[in-house]
């Protein structure tokens, strides 16, 4: 009984500690964080353009954000940076592809084979947690140095999500869907097709989008180790041309990439789950 | 006795379950296609090496005292990179999932740097750190960042309000509500996250050290692929995966709930 009423005091304290420290109606705008955020961005780039221009910082070290952002047309034009864009994206895209197909096939036996879900779903989940990349020697000797080795191995990190996300959402449909599908005597195909799909597609493309992120961070660190093609090449070599403030644009353009794929992949999960 | 006898006849009935069996014919037939394409020639003999050399040089390797000089490397600078990131990540994630505002400005933040390629940024550390094992400590850490900031601010935001309305009630500080209201009430998302920490720990230590160190379980798989030892390489990588799979296990027990079976 005590505790009840220490429980109902409780919430009297925080209503009235709410009430008294609610934030002002400014903060409360959706768009007043972002700009606290990127300004708060800019705040710390202006400190470190001044920091650079009192000779505080070395600029072989960390360069003036002035010069890294005056080191991106050089990128453009004699560093190909547009092609080596595309040629990571196909890269990525390409695994991604292979991952979903497989993977997807994967999860559709893992769902409809009790069995095969019980004796490898632990495997699966051990290759998502071994260190695949460090695979890529073995895989260089298989396909060589070249744009194989590095799909295969975003295929290999991208394809746990997809399968485990794919049965998972298979088996979570709900038992009124299928009881409807089964009134309209729907084909097997046909349930599959239109009914269980349908509904497992928000779980599904939630193991795609984590697939596709790490497919991305294969790609990209495999190019980085094998010096080869695209983004991940970009950097190596300009670090080892001592191009430091091309470095770090390349450096800021592959983190580019990456955050606005993440965007675009939790836009179209957010779309799926809301129709 | 007939306790131990029905103890080794559920021994055998588990053995015999559908699930085992499959397993065990995967794993031989894999093994059989494996010995064949050793035995055939098909491949460059030195790449896929009969499994009794993996085996053997998986036994000489625990033997050598430069692999436990090497495992030990490793490990310590995995522990210390999830120290110092997974303490980091988590103070960041108390703030900004217990203030909003905070959350909403620099949230995204975290999240969007979470998703890059944490090896690109190797360059950088080399320039700042130097290439021995204070540049994968820092790689390490930044890796582990990201996943323990996330999951902390997603796992105070989850937190029940009644609980923290019982520990404002009885006038707790700030620490003491971090102590007994906050930190017991997140240890399944903490340990979610340093199940992700762990792994990603794993890759960029092992992927610095390939690219650039002279000691480390990476530096010994490049060494070892560079002299053309490909069983060597097999069994560090047999070694590597062993230990991050069982790594994970531990962490993803933690991360359920106690009595809680493993998914099905």
């Amino acid at each position: 009984m005590r505790m009840l009423q220490s429980l109902d005091l409780a919430g009297a304290v925080s209503t009235r500690v709410s009430a008294a420290s609610r934030p002002p109606k400014w903060r409360a705008r959706p768009w007043v964080p972002r700009v606290v955020g990127l300004g708060t961005l800019v705040c710390l780039l202006v400190v470190l353009e001044g920091l650079c221009a009192a000779g505080r910082v070395n600029p072989f070290l960390v360069p003036a954000p002035s010069t890294i952002i005056a080191s991106f047309p050089m990128l453009l034009v004699e560093h190909h940076l547009p092609q080596r864009f595309a040629s990571t994206i196909a890269k990525v895209c390409a695994a991604a592809l292979l991952a979903v197909l497989l993977g997807g096939f994967l999860g559709w036996a893992f769902y409809r084979s009790r069995n095969m879900r019980l004796a490898f779903r632990s495997w699966v989940v051990g290759l998502n947690a071994s260190p695949s990349i460090l695979l890529y020697p073995l895989f260089l000797i298989i396909f060589g140095r070249g744009a194989g080795t590095i799909v295969a191995l975003g295929v290999i990190s991208a394809l746990p999500p997809i399968v485990l996300k794919t049965s998972e959402g298979l088996l979570a449909t709900r038992r009124v869907l299928l009881d409807v599908g089964r009134s309209f005597n729907l084909t097997a195909f046909q349930q599959f097709r239109l009914v269980q799909f349908p509904a497992a597609l928000p779980i599904i493309f939630t193991g795609v989008r984590i697939g596709l992120i790490y497919a991305v961070i294969t790609v990209v660190g495999v190019e980085y180790l094998l010096a080869y093609g695209g983004l991940g090449e970009l950097v190596p070599d300009l670090a080892d041309r001592f191009e430091i403030p091309a470095m770090y644009a390349a450096i800021i353009f592959v983190i580019l990439v990456s955050a606005g794929f993440q965007f675009v992949v939790q836009k179209v999960e957010r779309w799926l789950q809301s129709v | 006795m007939a306790t131990v006898s029905l103890r080794q006849g559920a021994q055998i009935r588990g053995w015999l379950r559908p699930e085992r069996r499959l397993q065990l014919a995967t794993l031989a037939g894999l093994l059989a296609i494996w010995e064949t394409i050793a035995a055939s020639g098909l491949l460059y003999r030195g790449v896929v090496p009969s499994v009794t050399g993996i085996v053997t040089s998986l036994a000489t390797m625990f033997g050598k005292a430069s692999f436990w000089t090497n495992l030990s490397v490793t490990a310590s600078e995995i522990g210390l990179a999830i120290m110092i990131g997974g303490t980091l990540g988590i103070l960041v994630g108390l703030i900004l999932g217990g203030n909003r505002f905070l959350g909403a400005a620099y949230s995204p933040f975290v999240v969007y740097l979470a998703s890059t390629p944490k090896v690109i940024l190797l360059p950088i550390i080399y320039l700042m750190f130097g290439i021995g094992p204070a540049s994968k400590i820092v790689v390490g850490s930044i890796a582990c960042f990201m996943p323990m900031a996330i999951s902390t601010a997603a796992g105070m935001r989850q937190i029940n309000p009644t609980l923290i309305r019982v520990g404002w009630s009885f006038n707790l500080t700030q620490v003491q509500m971090i102590q007994y209201v906050y930190l017991p009430a997140m240890v399944a998302p903490i340990a979610n996250g340093l199940r992700i920490a762990l792994g990603s720990a794993i890759v960029v230590c092992l992927v610095a050290e390939i690219k650039f160190s002279n000691m480390g379980l990476g530096q010994m798989v490049i060494d070892s692929f560079n002299r053309s030892r490909f069983t060597e390489v097999y069994a560090a990588l047999i070694v590597i995966t062993t230990l991050a799979v069982l790594g994970n296990g531990i962490v993803d027990r933690l991360a359920r709930p106690p009595g809680s079976p493993a998914p099905r």
